[in-house]
């Protein structure tokens, strides 16, 4: 049986063959517990197909948010669609999705087909189709031969693909995935993950992905979310929030910075004009910055050294002296970290390039545009 | 206007709230409807029997009235000053007292030496524990007032060896024999679980450090094992305190303690001295469970009969001593104590003469046909499987509600009270249970019913069933039940094929341990049943009382084998699964082969 006829299969819910299906509208969801917002009134529109990731601490109300698409929380406000339709009061079980638990969750008393059959059942599909769906499924998460064991019989990462292949069987609107690499090593979790993204492509599904991992939010998602106190600071695809973080936070959060202070000079447009310490320098504009007083976060692997009173390369600005305290060869790049006038800051060297040595003193380059500006706290 | 000002901002809300509020209301419904007749059950049969002899005992003529309440504590008065009372109660404490100091001399090296045991050798002699454990009480009875009666083996061996008349039936020695041999399994296992969960690297390092293996036991062992000492030794003291069998079979009229003078007070109708003396059990033993629950941290009247051969480590081997000599010759006498009453019916079944004696004469199997062919015993057998099974499937179901409900709360101390009260009824002394369900269900109309016995039985063999299933259900993982729901499942659905299949092996145990609740049950049967047919234990129990006919021994006999069979089935069945989990090295789920 092929993906198009079980999805006929699927009662009412079913779509046209290769129509994208599983648009998300969340529109003022909120929920308090005991008083305090875990979910501060949250808009977020997730288009049909697309892989979506929202990414925070823990405590963000990541999950939160998700175990409320999924029906296993209650908001106290707001209104939750699917593909159009309010699903607000739906239970969980008419929702029609699937749902990747961070410890899998797999039924311990049933074997991997079992597993992956028991939604089809519930379905009450034929046997036969059963089977063959379940076989399709073995073959799609990759678990030829396994069919027969039990979840205990598994390792971590191939429990990770039964749970994978039980959420995905019924052929779901929406699939979710709450931290569903979160218990693997380090090796397992990028290869994975790159599979969790192939699956997701090849059963047309739309993903929502909750992870405090950066790396995977970047590998796997089309756009992201990311999550702070409850709320959704910013959304856009991995590039965007790294090159053009919205507050301090996102700087912060996402992926190594180097901060420094600076206050905002003039805008003309799509970039702006910052002066740090005795240094002008151009930036790239943020909407959300209000008073003058901003700090600028230039990425470690934009930092480029040069030697005290040369005078500015083209194509580079002057930020600040600083000076070298220590190297590190991390082999594909090299570590330099510097003291800049208190502001202790790291570049990332090519290896093959200049090696510093500790306490020579440099004057920190960046090419313009690459500063991007975010409001003090 | 300010009226307005405050409803204002909330109207929005409100609106949007409504349905999931509805929603919620809709699953309490759910749960209340499920709760309810669990709560019936436990205030009809619980609540209301216990209230029922505090009331009574608080009239002086031992009858409540609705009507004109009064409260008067002459019933108490009189039985802390009326002289033949007082000696009732002496004599009941005394016997507590030293059944309590018998058990613990007798268990605490038997379950020293057995913990120090290799492994093989500990299950064996386990085994040799537990099927007497598990032995119905009223068959090692019968055999013990064989042993004991003037024509018995002790009185035989004395008069062998010159040492003249002894007759212990009817005497407190008898009545402390049997009390022992009914308290000593029970220390056995809770000692041997707590000795064998002491880690050994402390006595290494105690030696190490240079102390001797006696001082080592005083200062390091003991103190480690003191608690289940203690704890053991308040749980058999509560139940030798309010014992009702033993005292009534071996006692005879002499030795009455509180439980059998109730139970005569009951039967001619007087209620009020049995009320306040039930009352005055029930404070006593409640006192001792506080002193329990001090000394242990928690009550765990699941732990009992779960006592698994661990086997010593390699770190600490076994090896010969004068203690370790001297605990082996103590456990070779409590394992025969315990033994030989259960072997004993064996011999008593197959003699040929209409009376029964030791040694048999001749041999035959024909009282054995005789069970199965007259209505004297299948009458019983019947009417205990009906009210063992009707008691199982009861207990199964209060306690999946009870538990479904308790797993989901989040309070730890809700949970905590919901477990005390569904424990309280095991702990309450069984003769308090038996004449207050016994005066409930006279003014329902349920004495002498099934469905009466039933409820009854319910009521102490819940809470067994409960502690199981509430342990196997919080240990579960929560989320298999969401992710079924995920997966389309209806809450019914997901709770009978992913939570109750999950745990099935702890619901065939708590099924198994409420059948076999109520088989054994002897105390509630014996005042609830008021009609012609008993349960087997009554009968069995009723001849104890009137005179043994050949038929009891073969009765006897084939209660021993059926726990025989299933101890020892059990126990290679777990020997099995052990191996092969351990040849695999996984653990696997219960043992399920079938395929859909």
């Amino acid at each position: 049986m092929t993906l198009s006829t079980l999805r006929r299969a699927n009662g009412p819910h079913a779509a046209a063959v290769g129509e994208r299906r599983g648009e998300v509208v969340v529109s003022d969801i909120g929920l308090d517990y005991n008083g305090v917002p875990a979910l501060a009134d949250t808009d977020l529109h997730v288009h049909a197909g697309e892989f979506f990731t929202l990414l925070g601490p823990s405590g963000s109300g990541k999950t939160t948010l998700l175990r409320i698409i999924a029906g296993l929380l209650d908001p106290a406000r707001g209104t939750l669609h699917i593909d159009g339709t309010d699903v607000t009061r739906t239970p969980t079980q008419k929702r029609d999705i699937g749902f990747v638990f961070q410890n899998y969750a797999l039924f311990p008393h049933l074997t991997v087909a079992e597993n992956i059959e028991y939604g089809l059942k519930v379905r009450k599909l034929p046997a036969a189709k059963r089977a063959a769906r379940v076989a399709e499924m073995i073959e799609l998460v990759a678990l030829g031969g396994y069919a027969g064991r039990y979840p205990a019989q598994l390792s971590g990462g191939q429990q990770q693909r039964v749970a994978l292949g039980r959420a995905l069987a019924q052929n779901p609107r929406v699939l979710l995935l709450d931290e569903p690499l979160g218990a693997l090593d380090r090796g397992l979790r990028e290869e994975l993950g790159a599979e969790v993204r192939r699956i997701q492509q090849e059963s047309n599904t739309t993903a929502v992905y909750v992870t405090h991992d950066q790396e995977e939010a970047f590998i796997l998602s089309d756009r992201m979310g990311v999550m702070r106190d409850g709320r959704i600071v910013q959304l856009g695809t991995p590039e965007q929030l790294y090159r053009e973080p919205k507050d301090l936070f996102v700087a912060k959060f996402l992926g190594k910075t180097n901060l420094f202070p600076g206050r905002l000079t003039g805008r003309d447009g799509a970039s702006a004009l910052v002066r740090v310490g005795d240094h002008d320098l151009a930036a790239r504009a943020n909407p959300a910055i209000q008073g003058e007083d901003v700090v600028c976060s230039v990425r470690p692997e934009q930092l480029v050294l040069g030697a005290v009173g040369d005078p500015a390369q083209p194509g580079l600005e002057r930020l600040a002296a600083a000076t070298v305290t220590e190297v590190r060869f991390l082999g594909q790049r090299r570590s330099i970290h510097l003291d800049a006038d208190g502001i202790a800051c790291a570049a990332d060297l090519d290896p093959s390039a200049p090696v510093p040595v500790a306490g020579e003193h440099v004057s920190l380059l960046v090419r313009p545009g690459e500063v991007a500006l975010v409001a003090a706290e | 206007m300010t009226a307005t000002d405050a409803t204002t901002p909330t109207t929005p809300l409100a609106i949007n709230a409504d349905p999931v509020v509805r929603r919620r209301i809709g699953a309490i419904t759910a749960r209340v409807a499920l709760l309810a007749p669990v709560v019936a059950i436990y205030l009809l049969f619980f609540v209301w029997p216990v209230f029922s002899v505090l009331l009574r005992s608080l009239s002086p003529d031992g009858r409540f009235d609705a009507a004109a309440p009064v409260i008067d504590l002459s019933n108490y008065q009189k039985i802390f000053v009326d002289d033949f009372l007082l000696r009732i109660e002496w004599r009941t404490v005394l016997l507590a007292v030293n059944s309590t100091l018998l058990t613990v001399l007798l268990a605490f090296p038997t379950a020293y030496f057995i913990s120090r045991l290799s492994k093989r050798t500990a299950a064996l002699l386990l085994l040799l524990i537990l099927v007497p454990f598990w032995v119905s009480i009223v068959v090692r009875l019968f055999a013990v007032t064989s042993i004991l009666s003037p024509n018995g083996i002790v009185n035989q061996l004395s008069l062998a060896l010159g040492l003249g008349e002894t007759s212990l039936l009817y005497t407190q020695a008898g009545t402390l024999v049997g009390t022992v041999m009914y308290l000593l399994p029970y220390m056995v296992l809770v000692l041997y679980a707590g000795m064998t969960s002491v880690d050994d690297n402390l006595v290494l390092a105690a030696r190490t450090m240079g102390a001797s293996s006696v001082r080592t036991f005083f200062t390091v062992y003991l103190p480690m094992v003191r608690g289940s000492i203690v704890s053991g030794a308040l749980l058999v003291f509560i139940l030798g305190l309010s014992f009702f069998l033993v005292p009534a079979i071996l006692g005879g009229p002499q030795e009455q303690t509180i439980s059998v003078y109730i139970q005569q007070q009951i039967d001619v109708y007087q209620w009020g001295i049995a009320s306040a003396m039930g009352i005055l059990l029930l404070i006593a033993t409640i006192i001792c469970y506080v002193g329990v629950v001090r000394v242990a941290g928690s009550f765990q009247p699941g732990g009992i009969g779960s006592a698994q051969a661990k086997g010593v480590s390699t770190s600490l081997p076994f090896r010969w001593s004068p203690w370790m000599a001297g605990s082996a010759v103590v456990s070779v006498v409590t394992i025969a104590f315990l033994v030989i009453p259960v072997l004993f019916v064996f011999p008593l079944a197959v003699g040929e003469t209409g009376t029964v004696v030791f040694p048999p004469r001749g041999f035959t199997l024909r009282w054995f046909g005789e069970v199965f062919t007259s209505q004297t015993w299948l009458g019983p057998i019947t009417q205990s499987l009906i009210v063992a099974l009707g008691t199982a499937v009861l207990s199964v179901g209060m306690a999946l509600v009870l538990a479904r409900i308790t797993s989901r709360m989040t309070s730890t101390t809700g949970k905590a009270v919901i477990g005390g009260l569904a424990f309280a009824p095991i702990v309450t002394p069984a003769i308090l249970l038996a004449i207050g369900i016994f005066d409930v269900e006279l003014r329902l109309g349920l004495t002498g019913t099934v469905i009466g016995l039933v409820f009854a039985h319910t009521i102490i063999a819940f809470p067994l069933s409960y502690a199981l299933i509430s342990a196997a259900m919080g240990s579960a993982d929560r989320g298999i039940e969401a992710a079924a729901w995920t997966l389309g499942a209806s809450r019914a659905r997901a709770f009978w094929t992913i939570v109750v299949r999950g745990i099935m092996p702890s619901v065939v145990g708590a099924f198994a341990i409420a059948f076999v609740t109520s088989w054994d049950e002897v105390v509630l049967a014996l005042f609830v049943q008021t009609g012609p047919t008993k349960t087997l234990p009554v009968t069995i129990y009723k001849y104890l009382e009137s005179g043994i006919v050949p038929t009891v021994p073969a009765v006897a006999s084939l209660l021993v084998l059926v726990v025989v069979l299933i101890v020892v089935v059990r126990s290679v069945l777990n020997r099995a699964t052990a191996d092969r989990a351990a040849r695999r090295g996984t653990v696997r789920p219960p043992a399920r082969q079938e395929k859909p």
